[in-house]
C-alpha cells in the first residue's frame, strides 16, 4: 500500500522545491557520459556528478532526479536535472522484441497487430501473457539489440499495471483532460502482475499472469513494463549474488526505489514480505518519487500511454475469469479515494467505468437525506467484474438498520430477488433506517444464489464514534488521530469516517465537532 | 546460484535486508469469521499469503480447516486439488504438520466446498454443508523447499 498522505507530500514538496531550486545541471551536450563501448546498454547514459557512483539510474524520457545530502530519493531537496533525460535502455514486448537486432515497435502499432490477450484466473487457470525483455542501445526511438556480456542469467523483473478507469493511461495523469482524479488514478500505481525472467542470448523470455480482467464491454487494458540490474556479478559486490551495476528500467508510472542499501533500511522488516521458492519471486516496488504532472519538468514523463507511444512497453487486454459468486459495486469516483479494489466494469447504462467492488462499506446515517446506489453483478474468483450464467437470480438479504430502497418488486424491504442478464448487473439503492444518527447497529448485506454466497459489512457512522452516548473530546481526538488515514491503510477505521467518503478529514472532524455535547443513542 | 541471484535480488527489490530466513513465503492470518448461508458456511480469511504466486501458477498452497469437535475431521482448500474433505485418523500425539502431510492420502474431493476469493490480502472459503458445526482452526500451508510452512492459526465458529 502506497501511503498516500507521505507520497502526495513528498510529492508536492518536490515539485515545488523543484520549482525553486537552483537548477546547476550542466549543459546535456557536456554532461559526463558513460563511455565503455562494450557495455552498449548505459554507453552514452549520464553520469552521476559523483564518479563512484557510475551511470545514473533514470526513466527514459524523464529528467534526472539527484537524491540531496540526506542521500534519499523522494525526500526533500531532491534536485532534477530537468535538460538531463534518460534514453532506451531496456524494452519490454508481448511478442517477438526484435528483428535482425532492431528493436520492433509495440504491438499496437506493428500493421496489422492487436494486443495480446489474458485472462484472469488464480492457480495458472488463465491464460498468461508471454513477453520479450530486450536490452537497447538507445539509438532512435526503441534503439537495437545490445547484449551486453553479463546478460545471459540476468533477473530480469516485468511488472503489468492496469488502466483502471479506461482513460488509456496508466498513472497519475492530466493527459485524459481530468485534473481532478489523482485519487483513482493513484490505484493504478499497485502492479497487478509480476513476473521474473532471466537473460537468454538476446532477451528475457517468460509469461506473466495478470490479475485484473474485464467483462465484455470493459477492456481492461494492462502495460508491460520492466526493470533489472545492469552489471555483471562480482564476488565482492553483495556475495556475487546481486549484478553489480544500476538499476534499467522501461518506463514506468513512477520512479520506482532502486538502491538496496535504501530499500534494506527503509522496507517492510517482516519477513512474511517476502516469498521465494518459485521463480515468480515477491517484489514490492515502492515508489520513490510519485508522478507529479502539474510540475513541468516532469509534466507526463511517468504516464503510460497505451496506445504504442509510450515507446518500451507493451499492452495486453485481459478479460475476466468465470462467475463464481455476485457481489456489490460502486461506481468509483475520480475524487474520492477508493474503499476497496477497483476493477473494470460497465455502470447500468453500458458506459465503461472504473467499479470499486465492495466487502466493506460505509454508509451515511443520515434517515432519508441520502442513498447510495450499487450495484449487484457477477465476480470472477479474482474479484474482476465478469458476465453472469444465464438467468441468474440473485437474492439479496439486509439486516441491521439499513433496507433496500429499490427495487422493491415484493413489498418486503429487507430481501429481494434481481436477475442478472449481463455484465451491466442490476441497479438497486441501499438506505439506513430511521433518522440520522440513531446508531443502529452495524449492517450486513448477502447476496445468495446457485453460486456462493457473498457477504458486505456496512458501517453506519455518527459522531460518536466511541459509542460513549453523547459526542465528547474523546470522539474528536480519535479522529483527529486518525486524520489522513484512508481506505486501505492498514489503520484505517472505517467507524471514524462519518461521512463515508473513504478518507478521515477535517471534514470529519468539523462534522463530529459541530455536534459537541449532542447525546446519540448506543446501539 | 541463479536462484540464489535470483531470490536475493528479490529480496532487494521487495526492500527486506538479505538472509535465507527472510526467504521464507509469507504466511498469516489476522482475522477469520465466518457467515452462515443456504449453501453452507462462509468463511473470511484476512492475512499474507503469496498472492501473486497463486494467480500465476498451480503453487502448493493449501487453507486447512479442522473441527474442534474431532481433531480428525478436515477439509481442505488446495491450489493443487481443489477441495479435499474426509477424516484423518490420528494417533494420540499429532501435529498440523503431520495432519497436513497425509491428507492427500485420506481426504476426497468434495464438490460442496470451494474456495470462491483470492485477493492480495483476503481469501473466502466455502465450507462444505456437511463439516462439523462449532468451533474450527483454520492454517494456511504452503510447501516450500519440500516441506510444508504453515501459518499461525485461527479459530472460527462455524455456525
Amino acid at each position: 500500500m502506497i501511503r498516500r498522505g507521505n507520497g502526495w507530500l513528498t510529492a508536492a514538496a518536490f515539485a515545488a522545491l523543484g520549482v525553486a531550486g537552483p537548477c546547476t545541471g550542466k549543459d546535456p551536450a557536456i554532461w559526463p557520459r558513460y563511455d565503455d563501448p562494450s557495455n552498449l546498454i548505459l554507453h552514452g547514459d549520464p553520469l552521476y556528478p559523483d564518479p563512484e557512483k557510475g551511470a545514473a539510474e533514470i526513466m527514459p524520457g524523464a529528467p534526472l532526479i539527484l537524491r540531496r545530502s540526506d542521500d534519499v530519493l523522494g525526500a526533500r531537496y531532491d534536485r532534477l536535472i530537468a535538460r538531463v533525460r534518460g534514453d532506451v535502455d531496456l524494452v519490454v514486448r508481448t511478442g517477438a522484441a526484435a528483428r535482425a537486432g532492431a528493436i520492433l515497435p509495440p504491438s499496437l502499432l506493428i500493421p496489422g497487430g492487436t494486443a495480446a490477450v489474458g485472462v484472469a484466473e488464480p492457480f495458472g487457470g488463465g491464460v498468461a501473457v508471454p513477453f520479450e525483455a530486450v536490452p537497447s542501445d538507445g539509438a532512435g526511438v526503441y534503439g537495437n539489440v545490445a547484449v551486453p556480456y553479463y546478460w545471459r542469467g540476468l533477473p530480469v523483473l516485468v511488472l503489468a499495471f492496469s488502466d483502471l478507469d479506461g482513460d488509456g493511461y496508466v498513472g497519475i495523469t492530466g493527459l485524459d483532460g481530468d485534473d481532478s482524479d489523482a485519487l483513482l488514478e493513484e490505484a493504478e500505481l499497485t502492479p497487478t502482475g509480476r513476473a521474473f525472467a532471466f537473460g537468454e542470448s538476446d532477451a528475457a523470455r517468460g509469461e506473466i499472469a495478470i490479475r485484473v480482467g474485464g467483462p465484455p464491454g470493459a477492456r481492461a487494458i494492462a502495460a508491460l513494463t520492466a526493470a533489472t540490474f545492469a552489471g555483471p556479478y562480482r564476488e565482492h559486490h553483495r556475495d556475487g549474488l546481486v549484478p553489480d551495476g544500476p538499476v534499467i528500467m522501461t518506463h514506468l508510472p513512477f520512479f520506482p526505489e532502486t538502491d538496496p542499501e535504501r530499500l534494506a533500511l527503509e522496507g517492510p522488516r517482516d519477513p512474511a514480505a517476502v516469498v521465494a521458492g518459485s521463480l515468480t519471486a515477491a517484489m514490492n516496488v515502492r515508489p520513490a518519487q510519485l508522478h507529479f504532472p502539474s510540475y513541468s519538468s516532469l509534466g507526463e514523463a511517468f504516464t503510460l500511454r497505451l496506445d504504442g507511444s509510450t515507446s518500451t512497453i507493451d499492452v495486453a487486454s485481459v478479460r475476466s475469469g468465470s462467475a463464481v459468486r455476485f457481489g456489490l459495486v460502486r461506481v468509483a469516483r475520480g475524487d474520492r479515494r477508493p474503499i476497496a479494489p477497483v476493477r473494470p466494469g460497465l455502470d447500468s447504462n453500458g458506459r465503461r467505468v472504473a467499479l470499486e467492488v465492495l466487502s466493506h462499506w460505509a454508509l451515511a446515517d443520515d434517515g432519508d437525506a441520502t442513498h447510495s446506489t450499487l450495484q449487484v453483478v457477477a465476480l470472477d474468483r479474482l474479484g474482476n467484474v465478469t458476465s453472469p450464467p444465464p438467468n441468474a437470480n440473485v437474492v439479496l438479504e439486509v439486516s441491521g438498520g439499513i433496507w433496500i430502497a429499490s427495487p422493491d418488486t415484493d413489498g418486503d424491504p429487507f430481501r429481494e430477488t434481481v436477475q442478472l442478464r449481463d455484465a451491466r448487473g442490476v441497479e438497486i439503492e441501499l438506505d439506513d433506517l430511521g433518522s440520522s444518527w440513531d446508531d443502529p447497529p452495524d449492517a450486513r448485506v448477502l447476496l445468495e444464489s446457485a453460486l456462493a454466497p457473498t457477504r458486505i459489512d456496512v458501517s453506519l457512522g455518527d459522531p460518536d464514534v466511541n459509542d460513549s452516548g453523547a459526542v465528547d473530546a474523546l470522539d474528536l481526538l480519535a479522529i483527529g488521530f486518525a486524520r489522513e488515514t484512508g481506505a486501505g491503510d492498514d489503520d484505517f477505521d472505517i467507524r471514524l469516517d462519518i461521512d463515508a467518503n473513504g478518507v478521515i478529514d477535517d471534514a470529519d472532524l468539523a462534522l463530529a465537532a459541530s455536534q459537541l455535547g449532542e447525546s446519540i443513542a448506543t446501539p | 546460484m541463479r536462484l540464489a541471484a535470483l531470490i536475493v535480488a528479490a529480496v532487494l527489490w521487495v526492500g527486506v535486508p538479505v538472509s535465507a530466513s527472510w526467504t521464507a513465503p509469507p504466511l498469516a492470518l489476522t482475522a477469520a469469521d465466518s457467515t452462515p448461508t443456504a449453501l453452507g458456511t462462509l468463511v473470511r480469511l484476512d492475512g499474507r499469503f503469496p498472492a501473486s504466486d497463486l494467480v500465476a501458477r498451480r503453487y502448493p498452497f493449501q487453507v486447512f480447516v479442522q473441527a474442534h469437535s474431532d481433531p480428525g475431521r478436515v477439509v481442505c482448500f488446495s491450489a493443487l486439488w481443489g477441495t479435499l474433505s474426509g477424516w484423518i485418523p490420528l494417533a494420540d500425539e499429532f501435529d498440523l504438520e503431520e495432519l497436513i502431510a497425509l491428507a492427500p492420502e485420506y481426504l476426497q474431493p468434495d464438490p460442496g466446498g470451494e474456495l470462491v476469493y483470492l485477493g492480495e490480502s483476503r481469501i473466502e472459503v466455502m465450507i462444505p454443508p456437511e463439516f462439523p458445526r462449532g468451533r474450527a482452526n483454520i492454517v494456511l500451508s504452503v510447501e516450500y523447499q519440500g516441506a510444508p510452512v504453515l501459518s499461525n492459526d485461527l479459530e472460527v465458529t462455524l455456525p
